[in-house]
């Protein structure tokens, strides 16, 4: 599903990303870690193709595909899918209509038919309530007067409108109580199949317990540090990155 | 400042020549122009140094020639995208009343529509025309005073409402390059409503000037929602002004769309003469290439328990440039005033100017006022995040810059008025040119 070969990347002329390889094969779940300022968002905004990250060297295959070279908007298409570690607010851009573009878009793209507004609004409806969403929300303009965990929520909501073949998770848990990450993991997990792939980015192994990895990987310093079973996380999480010879923040 | 810029003073000598010809026309404003003459004779005409037109420079303008229009045979079908529908309009082609044109059937008994020059011709010095414009007002209603020829005259019966919009529309024709100075008058009844448009439009490229003012008169309890839409060849001059004065609980909704000219003024000045009295002023302007749109307001409280808001926006693409001035004034007399005033501009362009000038004068001690300016980019975070959900480039923009402009037509009833409105507004959002990605 996914290949990143040797991906170096500079933000304003600094190297972030120092030689990353990583191999995501279809339907299989990885978790990224790793201390404060390692590179972990870096790496999430390139995938989803973000101006001001500079690839200086390596390459990213989706699929077979280049995926450098497709716009951002494209990458949606193709199946990736992003949610944000700080979702935006976006004033007068109402909430039903941003949804229901998006998802036109998206199945523009897949050269699907578009989906009716009455159809839509059932198939909104449906999805919000199963995470526990108040269809009000919706009413509001996209992320606006949203609580951390109702735009995480939504996050998930999107996700699983569009479908996509490669989710990528940028520290969905942050923010989140107990409750609301429960749910948010229950929304992801339904998600899962063997056709998908979904790779979280996580600093802390607590959302790890509700969204089982297959494989967990150790970002440290630009690169893939260490690599292991969901067992790596545990013992991280017990020892700290410390134990690991990371420091716990590291200035990027 | 320019060696070559024309004096004023021989400008005002061209102008009373013109005026000579024009004389013995119009006996109902014979005082009112005589007084013009004086004004303009002892002020001349505004410069950059007259402080209400620091930043709009009519230097060009003045420089320009224009000719007498021809009469030009215009055909309906050529100006429809224009027309509202349902609507009764009245039709002038390069500043001239056409009859065969208009189409206002059905307002007996509730309206009367004259042209000014049959208004003017049936008055005379002892029967004067009680105009509520000041022309000692540093600007272009003077001049129009002086040299007005013709216009609507729009009488509103007391107690009736008008369902169907009355729309003016102002056809420049192809080519023209004439020198217009219209004069409207609106009288709405007590206690009566009212939609009225004013569209201005040209029919090709035009190189025209049109100067127009337009007086409303809101009787007691009167409600008048009043659209202007601007909208003409971008090689022509547009002055446009409004005179409003409100009785007690009158209610002005005034809108102006501006999107045309290569330099737009849409000045509104409004007396609120009595005691809860209301007007919403907003306005629009969408302007790119080298297009200069400014709007200027004047709001007035004389009396007690009178609201007024302003909200004004204005997006601009390329080298454009638009100025906000925006006044209120309110009286000793005018406790329990609330007014408020905004000014949000979008900047799509890094060539492109906005400047935005509030100025409160408060005289009286209980009152709620407020005011406030923004200038902006397009959010590149929105941007990216429309875009990771599969929205592409032009659409992700367009519709921040539609969520930017939306909440204008807000509180604006569901009808033809609002989708001519919003027509015009999405034709302009989709000839902004391909969208231009910030490395």
């Amino acid at each position: 599903m996914l290949l990143i070969n040797n991906l170096h990347v500079s933000v304003q002329g600094k190297e972030i990303l120092r030689g990353v390889n990583l191999e995501i094969g279809t339907g299989e779940v990885h978790a990224i870690m790793g201390p404060n300022g390692s590179g972990k968002s870096t790496l999430s905004y390139v995938l989803s193709g973000r101006e001001g990250y500079d690839v200086t060297e390596g390459e990213i295959l989706y699929n077979g595909k280049n995926l450098l070279e497709l716009d951002i908007h494209e990458r949606a298409g193709e199946g990736l899918f992003l949610a944000f570690q700080y979702p935006v607010e976006i004033p007068g851009v109402s909430s039903m209509n941003f949804l229901r573009t998006s998802l036109n878009s998206v199945r523009g793209y897949r050269g699907e038919k578009e989906v009716s507004a009455v159809d839509f609004l059932k198939l909104v409806r449906e999805k919000a309530r199963s995470l526990g969403m108040d269809d009000k929300l919706l009413q509001r303009p996209v992320n606006v007067g949203f609580s951390g965990g109702e735009k995480k929520r939504n996050e998930v909501l999107q996700m699983s409108l569009l479908e996509p073949n490669l989710a990528v998770l940028d520290e969905t848990d942050s923010g989140l109580d107990i409750d609301a990450l429960k749910v948010v993991a229950d929304g992801v997990n339904a998600l899962r199949s063997p056709k998908r792939s979904t790779l979280l980015i996580t600093h802390y192994q607590r959302l790890l317990g509700y969204i089982v990895p297959d494989f967990v990987h150790v970002l440290a310093k630009g690169k893939i540090a260490t690599s292991g079973s969901k067992e790596l996380a545990v013992e991280l999480e017990k020892k700290g990155y410390g134990a690991f010879g990371f420091d716990k923040t590291e200035a990027a | 400042m320019s060696r070559t810029q024309l004096h004023p003073d021989s400008r005002i000598e061209y102008h009373e020549s013109y005026f000579a010809a024009l004389r013995d026309q119009l006996p109902g404003a014979s005082i009112l122009r005589k007084k013009a003459m004086e004004v303009l004779k002892r002020d001349g005409l505004p410069t950059r140094r007259t402080e209400t037109w620091k930043y709009t420079d009519l230097r060009q303008l003045f420089r320009s020639e224009f000719r007498p229009a021809a009469h030009n045979k215009i055909k309906r079908d050529a100006f429809e995208s224009y027309i509202v529908e349902g609507s009764h309009s009245i039709v002038f082609v390069d500043g001239l009343f056409s009859a065969s044109l208009s189409c206002l059937e059905g307002l007996a008994g509730k309206a009367e529509f004259e042209s000014l020059a049959g208004f003017l011709n049936g008055k005379d010095d002892r029967d004067p025309w009680p105009s509520i414009v000041d022309i000692e007002k540093a600007g272009l209603a003077a001049l129009n005073t002086l040299l007005m020829k013709d216009g609507v005259v729009f009488q509103i019966a007391d107690g009736v409402s008008i369902d169907r919009p009355i729309q003016f529309i102002f056809v420049m024709s192809e080519n023209s390059a004439a020198e217009m100075h219209l004069r409207n008058l609106v009288t709405v009844g007590l206690n009566s409503q009212a939609t009225i448009i004013q569209t201005y439009i040209s029919l090709g490229q035009s190189t025209s000037f049109c100067n127009v003012v337009t007086e409303l008169v809101l009787e007691k309890d009167a409600n008048l929602r009043h659209i202007i839409h601007q909208d003409s060849s971008d090689s022509s001059w547009h002055i446009g002004q409004v005179a409003a004065r409100l009785e007690s609980r009158a209610h002005l909704n005034n809108f102006v769309l501006s999107s045309g000219a290569r330099l737009a003024r849409s000045e509104i000045s409004v007396d609120l003469n009595d005691n809860q009295a209301d007007c919403s002023l907003k306005g629009l302007a969408m302007v790119r290439g080298r297009q200069h749109c400014d709007n200027t307001t004047d709001v007035i409280h004389h009396k007690s328990h009178c609201r007024s808001s302003q909200s004004y926006k204005n997006v601009l693409d390329d080298h454009s440039r638009t100025v906000f001035q925006g006044r209120i004034f309110v009286s000793p007399n005018s406790q329990k005033t609330d007014a408020h005033q905004m000014s949000r501009n979008l900047l799509l362009s890094r060539g492109a100017n906005a400047d935005s000038k509030p100025e409160l004068i408060i005289h009286a001690d209980d009152v709620k006022c407020s005011h406030g300016a923004a200038v902006g980019e397009l959010d590149q975070d929105a941007l990216f995040y429309l875009k990771t959900r599969g929205i592409d480039g032009p659409t992700a923009r367009n519709m921040i810059v539609h969520a930017f402009v939306s909440d204008l037509l807000e509180g604006m009833p569901e009808d033809h008025v609002k989708e001519y409105l919003k027509r015009f507004i999405n034709s302009w959002l989709r000839d902004i040119k391909q969208f231009k990605e910030v490395a």
